[in-house]
């Protein structure tokens, strides 16, 4: 590890396209100190820090609110009433499962007694909090176990004192505080604030015992032990997960539940399908997003992943999911079954949806809104002409605007009907798949293509769609929408994921070491 | 799947045994409810009632027979616009259903609309919200926000705000609805009192820890936390505020429906509303609002026949064929609020019915999907509540809705003069 951080040193030295890094000033209005745990972290969390496998939280507390698809933006995240009612019989209910099923998971004392209650709230609140507890913390947690043993004993205590835990704001929330440095107007976060937003970051979980540890020895303070931590945290499996997560949401995987398809228009659809979706998109991800996963990668792997329920995209397969190599046809991401189903209507694919979606999500380009009072209506059923034709009519006055963009990327996913399932011909006539990015901001991706397959391989090469990419990493690893003051973290960011040929474990690293990651903003 | 209603209701504890009343209350102390319902993208036209000789001379909407029975307990207002969603970040579904209930102009925000454009939260506090401060203290539940398939998780499948960070999003499994109110009260006395005791213990150890980082943190940091604590404190008072009548405490858990289904809507809408019903009746709650699908609404309605997008279908020109689908639509929801107006006039409550003493609105985020209009809103009243005369339509000449919010709030018993964006004039229509 040393011997990385010392080649790293002698790369920076001989690199002089940066003779002095640029430092950013912080980014200004991130005022959500207090980050709430997502249903996902919390359940998680509950596993690694009590060996709880049920996932509680996921079923049993109220949604997140989604921006651009991601569940952790901090400023959206309030304990409201239906909230704080769920998580406190979450916590009631886990405590009591942790102490009757494996107490020997959160306590070692033989002797059952009060003495138990300092060596416990010691030992099990620091993998809690994420940090050795406060004094003040300590006592008032000991005190409370002393009180609860004297009238019910050491179990009930300890369920009540892990209850309380587990409903404390310590442990809810992860607290980005920041320490005042003279008049500086952004905050270093203080080493244990800065390895909670790490481990939910790259693991989506709490920090492991060697973080904490590291945290409070000092080793994060410097951008040499912070880089350490998180390249020994890349390398874990949890990473995996943590990134296959954020991919899940990037390409709004939650919306697959959700997804019904006419049984008049497509028989072969069932509901087992929407789980059946999602898995497969998520080894997608595990293979194309992995540890050694790029950009490119994402666009153009040619593989499926396909269970019983999909044969209608592989024929043949059955039982459990299987990797199955594609050709060109069915390459990259933007072929996926079920991204292209979820971009689509009930009945009929939707080159609107579809071309919607690159733009938003993918090139970061959001369309203006439809004039007011335009009557919008998309083409009805006609078995008589293809979806291309039935939709030209947007080329009309009042939707030529910014259909003359969205239709014609649209258009290139023709070959895949509403399920995404492969077409060569509709009504009879042979599929035109040929589109066109029209007026994107990067010229370079601007131009004609053919099919998914050379949309992808644009995609891939555009600096436009790695900035998006990456702005999308920050804003899941920062819990929040970036502002105008982040425009110079940000860049560095992008600049980055562009420099290491669009690797995700790069882009994650670039993020970890921003400024914007590692103080809080100047807010007063 | 259909779901036999006998064994729906023998499910939820209401068999054979009748609706626990509330003796406690008299005619004079018996709480007011409210409750607001929402369906997505607009009505056909045959959703209006057709205007008679006199106000009380109307003749149903055909769409909207269903109702029929109910027709001494409704008042359709008429002529009224959502003016607060004509302008502002976002599209006008986005603005018309974060403006409904709050009465002000959408936020600016990072949450997709239906055509790419990006909005935030509503901007203010929605009036159930604010009418829980009136009439909803001492409940179990604050409110209920009741989904039946909401899908979206941002402004376009929320109707309740608490405030302007505040928004309350419906959760649609029948099931999360039942542990909400009944988990504990399913209990045995003797247990109960001890669970009671031992949350208190608890809840005390919990305050302990906010004190202890709120002494460590800033004064503007320690807003939060404030706000995360009086929620505790909330929760502690409903905890210990349990029903009276024994009955209220014998619920059983509502059977696994698959709420994220289309087909499952007709069952997933009966649970919710008997378990609001159950709520009501025994003041487990007395707000509540009940959204169906969310003002995206890219669903299909095969249990009606519709296999087509809803969404799409509301945007059809009135001279299309298929628009008549929106209507087997509208029918639908009428019969959901007229089984919701069934169940409450079922229910005695010192002298009268629980209808005598809850008011529902019932209105969508846009008027005509087609030309997303925001002027001609639908909206119907029923309930006696706020004391009004019922029975009847008025038709006032084209105001923001802001006055209407303004009456559900004085009805009920509220002191204010105004609601939602002083831009808005907001004095109450005088119904």
């Amino acid at each position: 590890m040393l011997r990385g951080a010392a080649l790293l040193v002698l790369l920076a030295a001989c690199r002089p396209a940066e003779p002095t890094p640029v430092v950013c000033a912080a980014a200004a209005a991130d005022a959500a100190p207090f980050r709430l745990l997502t249903r996902a972290e919390l359940d998680r969390t509950l596993r690694d820090l009590l060996g709880d496998e049920t996932r509680p939280a996921l079923a049993g507390l109220p949604a997140e609110p989604l921006v651009f698809g991601f569940d952790n933006d901090a400023r959206l995240r309030v304990a409201n009433a239906a909230w704080v009612s769920a998580s406190f019989e979450l916590a009631e209910a886990a405590a009591a499962r942790v102490v009757r099923e494996r107490p020997e998971r959160i306590i070692d004392c033989p002797s059952r007694g009060a003495d138990c209650a300092e060596k416990f709230v010691a030992s099990f609140g620091r993998r809690a909090y994420r940090r050795t507890l406060t004094l003040a913390e300590h006592e008032a947690l000991t005190t409370f176990f002393e009180s609860v043993h004297l009238s019910g004993g050491y179990l009930e205590a300890l369920e009540q004192t892990v209850t309380v835990m587990l409903q404390s704001p310590q442990f809810l929330y992860r607290p980005e505080l920041g320490v005042r440095a003279g008049f500086a107007a952004s905050r270093p976060l203080p080493g244990p604030e800065l390895a909670s937003k790490l481990s939910y970051f790259l693991w989506g979980t709490m920090p492991d015992a060697a973080l904490i540890s590291a945290a409070e020895n000092g080793e994060l303070d410097d951008s040499g032990g912070l880089e350490r931590q998180a390249r020994r945290m890349l390398e874990a499996p949890q990473a995996r997960e943590s990134a296959a997560d954020f991919f899940a949401q990037l390409f709004t995987l939650e919306g697959l539940s959700r997804v019904e398809k006419s049984t008049a228009a497509y028989p072969s659809w069932s509901p087992p399908l929407q789980s059946s979706w999602r898995r497969s998109m998520e080894l997608y991800f595990g293979e194309a997003a992995g540890r050694a996963g790029t950009l490119r990668g994402l666009f153009t792997t040619p593989a499926l992943y396909v269970d019983a329920a999909m044969s209608m995209y592989s024929p043949g397969s059955s039982g459990d999911f299987v990797r199955v190599s594609m050709n060109s046809q069915r390459a990259g991401v933007l072929a996926q079954p079920g991204l292209l189903a979820r971009l689509a209507s009930s009945d009929q694919s939707s080159p609107v949806r579809r071309g919607v979606f690159v733009f938003d999500r993918l090139m970061c380009q959001p369309l203006p809104p439809p004039p007011a009072g335009l009557a919008i209506t998309p083409p009805v059923l006609d078995p008589g002409a293809t979806t291309r034709e039935r939709f030209t009519l947007h080329g009309k006055a009042g939707c030529a605007a910014c259909h003359r963009k969205i239709d014609p990327v649209g258009f290139g996913f023709e070959n895949f009907d509403g399920m995404g399932v492969w077409r060569d011909t509709e009504a009879n006539r042979p599929i035109d798949a040929s589109g066109n990015v029209v007026d994107a901001r990067d010229p370079g991706l601007s131009g004609p293509f053919d099919g998914v397959g050379e949309l992808s391989a644009k995609l891939a090469q555009s600096r436009q769609v790695h900035d998006c990419v990456a702005a999308h990493w920050y804003r899941y690893a920062l819990g929040r929408v970036e502002v105008e003051s982040d425009a110079c973290a940000l860049g560095q960011v992008q600049r980055r994921f562009v420099d290491s040929g669009g690797s995700f474990e790069a882009v994650q690293l670039a993020v970890v070491l921003s400024d914007a990651f590692r103080s809080r903003g100047g807010a007063p | 799947m259909k779901l036999d209603r006998r064994c729906l209701l023998k499910a939820l504890g209401l068999g054979a045994v009748a609706l626990p009343s509330l003796e406690a209350f008299g005619q004079t102390a018996a709480p007011r409810r409210f409750v607001a319902f929402y369906h997505p993208n607009g009505v056909h036209p045959d959703w209006h009632p057709v205007a008679g000789a006199d106000p009380f001379a109307f003749s149903f909407g055909p769409s909207q027979l269903a109702l029929a029975p109910y027709r001494q307990h409704l008042l359709y207002v008429q002529g009224l616009e959502l003016t607060c969603a004509l302008a502002g970040a976002g599209e006008q579904h986005q603005r018309g259903l974060s403006g409904l209930l709050t009465g002000s102009t959408i936020q600016a925000g990072s949450f997709t609309g239906n055509d790419g454009t990006t909005a935030g939260w509503a901007s203010s506090i929605s009036v159930d919200q604010e009418l829980v401060k009136v009439v909803g203290q001492g409940a179990r539940a604050a409110s209920l926000q009741l989904g039946v398939k909401v899908g979206e998780r941002d402004v376009s499948g929320c109707l309740s705000y608490s405030g302007a960070a505040g928004p309350l999003l419906p959760q649609s499994d029948p099931k999360q609805t039942f542990a909400r109110l009944f988990d504990a009260t399913t209990m045995p006395v003797d247990e109960l009192e001890k669970l009671r005791r031992r949350r208190a213990s608890v809840l005390d150890g919990i305050r302990g820890q906010f004190t202890r980082l709120s002494d460590s943190v800033s004064v503007a940091d320690r807003r939060q936390l404030e706000a995360h604590l009086e929620q505790v404190r909330d929760l502690e008072k409903r905890l210990t505020a349990l029903p009276p009548s024994e009955a209220c405490r014998t619920g059983t858990a509502p059977p696994a429906v698959a709420w994220q289904t289309e087909n499952a809507m007709p069952d997933v809408s009966r649970l919710q509303l008997d378990l609001l019903v159950v709520a009501l009746k025994c003041d487990l709650t007395r707000v509540a609002t009940v959204m169906y699908s969310d003002a995206k609404n890219h669903i299909a309605l095969p249990f009606l026949g519709i296999a087509g997008d809803v969404h799409n279908i509301s945007h059809l020109s009135d001279s299309s064929p298929d628009r008549a689908e929106l209507a087997t639509r509208d029918r639908w929801q009428a019969e959901q609020v007229a089984y919701l107006l069934g169940k409450l006039q079922g229910a005695a409550e010192g002298a009268g019915t629980l209808l005598d003493n809850t008011l529902l609105l019932w209105s969508s985020e846009v008027s005509r999907g087609n030309v997303h209009a925001h002027d001609e809103m639908p909206f119907l009243l029923a309930g006696h509540a706020a004391g009004w005369q019922m029975g009847r339509t008025l038709r006032v000449t084209r105001r923001a809705h802001n006055g209407l919010l303004t009456s559900i709030l004085q009805g009920l018993g509220g002191a204010n003069s105004a609601f939602g964006d002083s831009q808005f004039a907001s004095s109450p229509l005088g119904l």
